[in-house]
């Protein structure tokens, strides 16, 4: 056997076992939940998708979420469900709102416990960037762990704009509830 | 040879691991899921004839639709507007595919009942369907009283009946079109050679001008009654707000039901018989299984 075969099946093998020990660090999360409530001085309107999806990696505390928004669903009506998707966040245009960004607090993810933590990223919702800092709480158990963030999205931030005639009906202020479950990622 | 091989390995596995990132990797864990084509039109109506649209399971949209008289008919009758016909109707959706629907309107006092059936939704995803089919049948009844007739007439006269399919796309977010083949039957018709089968080819569409208006044409080519009446065409505006969504439309027929305003449309666009024509539709839910109350 030639040098330079041994080399290039040596080669061939070496990245798919690199990326064996990247994946060690991979944590995904599927179905995990979101869900938003806006309460207005006329109506309250409660959504809620099971469709979040979660990675993070635990090596360098990077992270993404992304989420489709035609998987919400609750609603006062689903007349209100049509409108959510087709008039406010145009959901064939701008199919998934997503947040990807990094953990800001060095947290050990092998010691189980409760910890407070931040997240700052990129938040992309109905096409809009925007960089928010969010903050949630971390319970680490064996080999897994679960997230809880409540935050809030100011819908002008991200172009969604409320007509006159159901101001009094939609709030500007949109209470996000975020519950994820993450397990190495096989 | 062997060296080309070694560097295209090189090459495809630099590749590869730059390529990674969390973004792609969350990619490959979403499955695909088929996703329906919503909202090809706004409402269950494109102008008189019926959309694609049914309303959602545990929903009813309360319909009040009016057609004025003609505009050419002057200053004396305020151009058509001391003239009308109204009907009103309930349309319930039974299942997300199935709605049933009464109406009554004033002109010849028809009282109706309709079914509107989902065959095929446009979808995307997992199956990519271009386009949905519904089947849509109406029975009307005319109350009318017939005593001056000369002519007996018994029950079986009173009826009409409607049935077509409806074949609709949305090929942009902003256009949607749909064909609409109709047969109409009428148990009794006005003239001796009138044909009781009526076929017409309907074809309408909506252009979306912004998220919440529309303009909407609608013409009915009508197949083999063209010696005793004309094609039926209007043009519509639509706009929404929140639970109501406004019909504004000029059209050339009288009649608000299905098989008349197909099979016995009588205005000519040409001779200035045309007719301003409103409907509203007004959305209840009338069963909620995501009731709020549940959750706080």
């Amino acid at each position: 056997m030639s040098i330079i075969k041994i080399i290039s099946i040596a080669i061939f093998f070496i990245p798919s076992f690199l990326i064996q020990i990247k994946a060690q660090n991979l944590y995904v999360s599927k179905n995990a939940s979101a869900e938003f409530l806006s309460v207005a001085p006329l109506e309250t309107i409660y959504a809620k998708s099971t469709k979040l999806k979660g990675i993070i990696d635990i090596q360098n505390r990077s992270f993404a979420f992304e989420i489709p928004m035609n998987s919400f669903d609750g609603f006062n009506s689903p007349l209100q469900k049509t409108h959510f998707n087709e008039n406010y966040l145009e959901s064939t245009k701008y199919p998934k709102a997503k947040f990807t960004g990094k953990i800001i607090e060095e947290i050990d993810f092998s010691k189980p416990g409760e910890y407070q933590i931040r997240a700052k990223g990129k938040m992309l919702i109905h096409g809009k960037e925007e960089v928010m800092t969010i903050s949630g709480k971390i319970s680490i158990t064996q080999n897994s762990f679960k997230i809880l963030s409540v935050f809030s999205i100011f819908l002008k931030n991200f172009d969604i704009s409320i007509p006159p005639i159901v101001n009094q009906k939609i709030a500007d202020e949109i209470k996000v509830t975020v519950k994820a479950e993450f397990n190495p990622k096989i | 040879m062997k060296k080309l091989a070694f560097l295209f390995f090189i090459l495809l596995h630099v590749s590869y691991i730059f390529g990674q990132n969390l973004e792609d990797l969350l990619d490959e864990e979403t499955e695909k899921t088929t996703e329906f084509v919503s909202a090809i039109f706004k409402s269950t109506k494109i102008v008189d004839g019926q959309s694609i649209e049914n309303p959602a399971k545990g929903e009813f949209n309360f319909l009040i639709c009016h057609h004025f008289g003609t505009l050419n008919s002057g200053f004396y009758d305020f151009y058509g507007l001391d003239e009308s016909n109204i009907k009103l109707g309930l349309q319930f959706g039974i299942t997300d595919r199935i709605a049933l629907s009464v109406g009554r309107s004033s002109f010849d006092k028809i009282y109706d009942a309709s079914a509107k059936v989902k065959i095929i939704q446009q979808q995307k995803g997992l199956k990519n369907i271009p386009f949905g089919i519904s089947l849509y049948t109406e029975i009307a009844a005319s109350a009318l009283d017939y005593r001056d007739f000369d002519l007996p007439v018994v029950f079986e006269h009173r009826l009409s009946y409607a049935a077509q399919l409806l074949i609709a796309s949305k090929l942009s977010e902003s256009l949607s079109i749909q064909l609409s083949p109709t047969v109409v039957h009428q148990n009794l018709v006005n003239f001796s050679k009138e044909p009781n089968t009526k076929y017409a080819l309907g074809i309408g569409g909506r252009i979306k001008l912004s998220k919440r208006t529309s303009i909407n044409p609608e013409y009915f080519y009508n197949l083999n009654f063209r010696d005793f009446y004309n094609d039926h065409l209007s043009l519509g505006f639509d706009f929404e707000t929140g639970g109501h969504i406004f019909q504004l439309y000029f059209g050339n027929s009288r009649a608000i039901s299905t098989p008349q305003f197909i099979g016995e449309t009588n205005g000519n666009w040409l001779d200035g018989d045309i007719r301003f024509g409103f409907s509203i539709h007004r959305f209840f839910v009338y069963s909620n299984k995501n009731k709020k109350n549940e959750l706080y």
